[in-house]
């Protein structure tokens, strides 16, 4: 069987907070795999250990059959969305992911085009990203994480600020991306994302990980 | 050149953002002012002695150290927050990683200084124009006030222009400014990387900003005439960016002008090579969200 992801024995400390306590934990190539637990529980200290934001205090983290720290600082080919979406406000959506995408040079300007209509949004809008609403903001992080078309999305909370239609349309695109073959880890609040989502499902508790299904 | 191409791309990103980052008018507001009021006196003068002013006193804009300290601070202002980490650089990290993220950041304290005093030298040619007349001369009214500084300051009040005969003498207009600029830009990449470099490694924004303002405070007390400071000048290197402060064929007991040079590089080499490795090893969490 193909992991996408593989945390062995993963320990974060924070002076006298224990952030992870051995965690382990395996993604599969392909899958969707659902992250819950309650705020400060250790979901997102895990999601940034495996983009390789923070180092571990112990064990290792495998992404891609590359160990981040040793082999690669970041892990290759990863698509993310950790917290609220930071973009420039002056500048239009399509500018936005233009920066991004010039820095990683991996998405011309068709992808990036298809990237932002295929998460709702308009491509040719001027509008600058300080007027958009949370929702559309939350659109348009899918939109930088996916365009430079990843194996693996790291998405924490991505329905956050979404509307109804909003979450029936995320939903929908990332069981398409899950058709394509993409790999997702996935940290959400709400059971009825993580239950029409998710292949397996995982726990958060206090920094303890347990899977669910 | 993919890499490059990625760090100079992380580097114009942090550009982008002044157009909306208010601390950037307010510095600009603010230099353009000192030049400002700086041309006005010297066009006053330049009435009362019945001659033009020149485009060209750049070299002459901060040697006051008054005008030096006020001309310093806002570039703390502008370099308070370095590593410039927000909540857009986590898309750029995940893209291009840590070390080429923090090797944009380190080609933007040098590029964002290099522009401040470009800044300021642009602000110093406008606003002389009205009363400058367009020679590559030092022109009569500079050497007039270098002879006389305790004489200017009674005719214009609240006069901060000081002029160095011996600048006069030993440097051309564009040469003076040249090696002024080149001074000043040093000493701002410098600042900058002192503020970056105690970020990233206390992790509290204010220790860099307190050290570089420090280290502009004491330029400040090495050049009080009357303290007998002079000789500490060598390790002040904020009180170099002015080529009063700086020798030039051993004529004064100030450090040598490559000296000056040779002390400012190895600053941006130790404190880059440190914020590199630092930043590689250590947790973006702090510095990032």
């Amino acid at each position: 069987m193909n992991y996408s992801i593989e945390a062995e024995q993963v320990c974060k400390q924070f002076k006298d907070n224990l952030a992870l306590d051995n965690v382990d934990l395996k993604v599969e190539s392909g899958s969707i795999c659902g992250l819950v637990g309650r705020n400060g529980s250790g979901k997102t200290v895990l999601m940034k250990c495996i983009c390789g934001l923070m180092p571990l205090t112990s064990g290792k983290i495998i992404v891609n059959g590359k160990t981040i720290g040793r082999d690669v600082e970041i892990p290759k080919s990863v698509g993310v969305i950790i917290e609220t979406p930071g973009f420039l406000n002056s500048f239009s959506a399509y500018s936005n992911l233009k920066f991004l995408a010039d820095i990683s040079g991996k998405a011309d300007k068709q992808a990036i085009r298809a990237a932002i209509k295929s998460v709702g949004l308009d491509p040719d809008s001027k509008k600058h990203v300080g007027k958009y609403s949370l929702g559309m903001r939350q659109r348009l992080g899918l939109a930088q994480a996916i365009m430079e078309d990843p194996e693996l999305l790291i998405l924490d909370e991505p329905m956050n600020g979404l509307d109804k239609d909003g979450v029936q349309d995320m939903r929908r695109y990332l069981l398409d991306l899950k058709v394509r073959g993409k790999t997702i880890l996935i940290a959400s609040h709400s059971t009825e994302d993580i239950d029409i989502l998710c292949d397996a499902v995982c726990e958060m508790d206090k920094g303890k990980l347990s899977v669910i299904r | 050149m993919k890499c490059v191409r990625s760090v100079l791309c992380i580097c114009i990103q942090n550009i982008r953002k002044w157009a909306y980052d208010y601390r950037v008018w307010i510095i600009a507001a603010l230099l353009f002012f000192v030049c400002f009021d700086n041309s006005a006196s010297l066009g006053e003068l330049a009435r009362f002695y019945g001659v033009r002013s020149t485009l060209w006193y750049f070299p002459f804009a901060y040697m006051s150290f008054h005008i030096k300290i006020i001309v310093t601070f806002p570039l703390v202002l502008l370099m308070c927050s370095a590593p410039f980490a927000d909540a857009n650089n986590l898309f750029i990290i995940t893209r291009a990683g840590r070390t080429k993220w923090i090797c944009g950041q380190l080609i933007y304290i040098t590029l964002a200084s290099a522009i401040y005093y470009l800044f300021i030298f642009a602000c110093s040619v406008v606003t002389a124009m009205p009363y400058a007349e367009f020679s590559n001369e030092w022109g009569g009214l500079l050497p007039t006030i270098a002879y006389n500084n305790q004489i200017t300051s009674n005719i214009v009040r609240n006069n901060f222009i000081v002029v160095s005969g011996r600048v006069l003498r030993c440097f051309t207009p564009l040469s003076a400014c040249w090696f002024t600029f080149l001074l000043s830009w040093l000493n701002g990449t410098v600042l900058g990387l002192i503020i970056c470099a105690c970020n990233v490694a206390f992790h509290r924004k204010y220790i860099g900003c307190g050290i570089a303002g420090f280290l502009i405070v004491l330029s400040g007390f090495f050049e009080q005439e009357g303290m007998g400071w002079y000789r500490y000048i060598r390790f002040s290197p904020v009180s170099w960016t002015t080529l009063d402060r700086v020798d030039v064929g051993g004529m004064t007991e100030y450090p040598s002008f490559y000296y000056c040079i040779a002390v400012y590089i190895a600053l941006i080499v130790i404190l880059s090579a440190f914020i590199i490795v630092h930043i590689r090893n250590s947790s973006l969490e702090k510095e990032v969200f």
